[in-house]
């Protein structure tokens, strides 16, 4: 058996996945960290504010923060990949 | 017994240590190594090429040698057993952070003539963290700049190969004396392991005692840390002769064609890498000297009322924090060297992937005290380390940045390397955006002594640094071995690999916010966090730490049995042909392939293991 | 050295706002330091002195090890393509495929939009 794999997968695809799974996990750590901060015995704290706007600390709120924060900033880099790749020279990706 | 009975025991003795060595140079057992199908026989082995017409057989071969492969070869058998020991060590730890109070050290300490629990642990923290980043990150390293440095850079060898040989033969020694504490410890009372954490701070490294109490004479030290100190310094001293072998030979033994815009980036990140050691090596040796008089001639460098602790931290630290990117530089190069060759392209900006990694070697001084901001220094000085510390954000970004943009227009083979490099790049993201946070210095006075920086570094040294090593030793083992390994262990290995390390250390960073405060044995004391769902992290980051485990067994089996009887490849296992992407290293491995097939080597094995 | 090309033509500026970007980071952080500026902590003899000298000092040894490099980097460059030419002209064929391998991550050749990647990487940090 050796390693020569032929099946080829869009890196696009690849790069995209990755970034879902990072979104993901940033929900998980978001619900995670709602859970963990309102705990009386721990660090008590009852609510939070982005930008102005106050909400309580949930697990849910948070899973939301976390999805939209990490969603929008990795996005965006994602995007400013996609641009700079249409100037990329050694692109062997016709799509 | 009469003088005479004693010589004639002594040349008794002499006879039969003579014949043991006999025995050992030529014990066919000892297997002599030969890349390919070299031929090897008696006394002295043949290889082809480079200088190194002949070498002794058997395990002087190994003793002897100055061939840059070989010692690569030597560096790399040498961490992996540092690994063992490091990762034996965190597996006991894990496994005592199961439940809040002490247990497991507790009955293992009677056994390791350590005092109590808590000192274990202690001494394992210590451990595991010299030995594995000094041990095994540094020599891991060192493994594959000298197998592939001299072949990328069309080189006969090393520029200095018996201080690269000397360089390497250091390093036994240091490990037999780091761990020297864990050897005598059964034996003396007044020996233990080191119990003064990676990072040696003082007062604790200057006055602790084998119960883990502070000294009033200097007789009642821990003589176990004065070996580590003494052990440190020899690894010091190897790393620093490894450094000057590797400027000398990328500045002058490069090959005619290969001119400063054709280094390969793996070469440049070695370059860099072997001048930031060159210049904070000398820092560590001559702090650890000072603590090694401050603890057995009185001096007073880091007491209180002498030059005092924060020195230490600062003199520490101008070595550490290049001692971070010491290790992550070369792993970075892995990455843009392999990467590409799976995505069927060349590197996405390579000059920009050149430039920040020189840009991350000059301002890796400039940032130590961010590892300081809780000790009350000067706030405007504080000012300027944060500063410094966003700024060098930046290069590591911009490699990020081009992985994924080489990812994005290419054709993705997913081979175990690829997966480990796609890992690596999802890890250090995580890793390096934690980091980030941190030297932000509000953020840093929350959180500093938590897990959260444990599962921050985690993320980069394991997530990254050991991600990258497995991509290269699994990418060149057909180069070195001249035979594949076996796929499906390696898929295995690296799926494990990816969920344990996420497992763990993700946990660390949640429990970082609960508040739970790193480096101790047990946690029924604190006064922070939930305990339960503290529990609940540490329970989740020791199953992780146990996935860990298995994989890497599974990973050291499938090296060897690979080694032993892998089917051998052909001259370009990975069709980098297809794709445009060849390299110098296949190339010469294409040649030795062909010396040997017309040198007509071991032509049998050829045939049954294929 | 061939020095009939210059070495810090376009390209080479480009590939190095790589580095530029960090040293843009110190600037700004030295100037909003300086005390007639904004400067948030008092004036101290030693402490602001060290405060800016450790901004200043990796600013400029970051400045000189970026001009040497491209200096040794490009100055290469213009030496292999001075000799790829004149080795072209002499005998066309032989030398191209010994030297393909080395040259396949090197010579990447930026394009002039290059500025937005890196743009892009400042919002990363």
């Amino acid at each position: 058996m050796t390693e020569t794999v032929s099946d080829r997968f869009r890196g696009r695809r690849i790069v995209v996945a990755i970034y879902l799974a990072v979104v993901a996990l940033a929900g998980v750590f978001g619900a995670s960290v709602g859970v963990l901060l309102p705990v009386k015995s721990g660090r008590d704290i009852q609510q939070a504010s982005f930008a102005g706007a106050e909400f309580a600390v949930t697990p849910l709120n948070f899973a939301i923060y976390g999805v939209v924060m990490v969603g929008v900033t990795l996005g965006v880099l994602l995007l400013a990949v996609r641009f700079v790749s249409r100037f990329d020279d050694g692109s062997v990706d016709e799509g | 017994m009469d003088i005479s009975g004693q010589i004639v025991l002594t040349a008794l003795m002499a006879v039969f240590l003579f014949g043991v060595v006999l025995f050992l140079a030529r014990a066919a057992d000892w297997r002599t190594y030969t890349p390919l199908a070299g031929a090897g026989s008696g006394i002295v082995s043949r290889e082809g090429g480079y200088g190194h017409a002949e070498k002794p057989a058997g395990i002087f071969r190994w003793l002897t040698t100055v061939d840059h492969k070989d010692i690569g070869i030597l560096y790399g058998v040498y961490a992996v057993l540092a690994f063992a020991w490091g990762g034996i060590a965190v597996i006991i730890m894990r496994t005592e952070l199961i439940t809040p109070g002490i247990d497991v050290t507790e009955t293992l300490s009677t056994a390791m003539g350590v005092s109590s629990g808590q000192n274990l642990y202690n001494a394992l923290l210590t451990s595991h963290g010299i030995t594995m980043l000094f041990l095994f990150g540094t020599p891991i390293l060192a493994a594959f700049s000298n197998y592939l440095v001299p072949l990328l850079i069309d080189a006969d060898d090393m520029a200095f190969p018996r201080i690269n040989a000397i360089a390497f033969w250091m390093l036994p020694p240091g490990a037999v004396l780091i761990w020297g504490g864990f050897f005598i410890a059964p034996f003396f009372d007044s020996i233990a392991p080191s119990m003064a954490s990676w990072t040696m701070y003082p007062p604790q490294s200057v006055s602790q005692t084998a119960q883990g109490g502070a000294a009033s004479t200097i007789a009642d030290l821990n003589a176990g840390t004065d070996l580590m100190l003494l052990g440190l310094h020899l690894t010091g001293v190897s790393a620093t002769m490894g450094a000057i072998n590797f400027i000398a030979t990328i500045f002058t033994e490069r090959g005619p064609d290969v001119g400063w815009d054709k280094l390969d980036i793996f070469s440049w990140t070695i370059l860099t890498q072997s001048a930031l050691i060159l210049f904070s090596f000398p820092l560590l040796g001559s702090a650890l000297v000072m603590l090694l008089l401050d603890r057995n001639f009185a001096t007073t460098f880091f007491t209180a009322d002498g030059g005092g602790t924060i020195l230490y931290q600062h003199l520490f630290w101008f070595f550490g924090h290049p001692e971070v990117y010491i290790l992550v530089l070369p792993p970075m190069g892995i990455i843009s060297y392999v990467l590409p060759r799976f995505s069927g392209r060349k590197l996405f900006g390579f000059k920009f992937v050149v430039y920040s990694t020189l840009a991350i070697g000059v301002l890796s001084f400039g940032v130590w005290a961010h590892h300081m901001f809780s000790t009350g220094i000067d706030p405007r000085i504080r000012a300027s380390f944060m500063a410094v510390s966003l700024a060098i954000a930046i290069p590591s970004a911009v490699k990020t940045f081009n992985w994924i943009t080489t990812m994005w227009n290419g054709k993705i083979r997913l081979t175990t390397p690829m997966l480990f490099c796609i890992g690596f790049v999802g890890n250090f993201i995580i890793g390096g955006v934690t980091g980030v946070f941190l030297a932000s210095i509000p953020v840093d006075l929350i959180l500093h002594d938590t897990y959260y920086v444990v599962g921050h570094f985690h993320y980069v040294i394991m997530g990254a640094i050991a991600f990258a090593v497995f991509a290269g030793v699994y990418y060149w083992f057909p180069l070195v071995t001249g035979r594949m390994y076996q796929v499906t262990l390696a898929k295995a290995h690296f799926w494990l690999t990816m969920v344990g390390t996420n497992l763990t250390f993700f946990a660390m960073i949640l429990m970082g916010y609960a508040g739970m405060p790193r480096r101790y044995a047990t946690y029924n004391l604190i006064t922070v966090g939930p305990i339960d769902f503290i529990q609940l992290l540490h329970v989740l980051a020791t199953v992780g730490a146990f996935i860990l485990l298995v994989a890497q067994i599974i990973w050291l089996w499938n090296m060897v049995q690979s080694y032993l009887e892998g089917p051998r490849v052909g001259p370009d296992p990975w069709n980098l042909e297809e794709d445009g992407v060849e390299s110098r290293e296949w190339d010469w491995f294409d040649d030795r392939l062909e010396t040997a097939l017309t040198d007509g080597g071991e032509a049998e094995d050829a045939e049954t293991d294929a | 050295m061939e020095q009939d090309r210059t070495i810090f033509d376009k390209d080479t500026f480009l590939d190095l706002t790589v580095n530029m970007i960090p040293l843009f980071i110190l600037a700004f952080f030295f100037v909003l330091f300086l005390p007639m500026v904004y400067g948030p902590f008092g004036w101290d003899g030693t402490y602001s002195l060290l405060q800016i000298g450790l901004i200043l000092v990796p600013f400029g040894l970051l400045a000189i090890l970026t001009y040497f490099s491209a200096v040794a980097i490009e100055g290469d460059a213009n030496e292999t393509e001075a000799r790829e030419a004149a080795e072209e002209a002499a005998e066309p064929e032989t030398e191209v495929d010994a030297d393909d391998s080395a040259t396949d991550e090197a010579d990447t050749v930026e394009t002039p939009t290059t500025s937005e990647e890196t743009d892009a990487a400042d919002d990363e940090a």
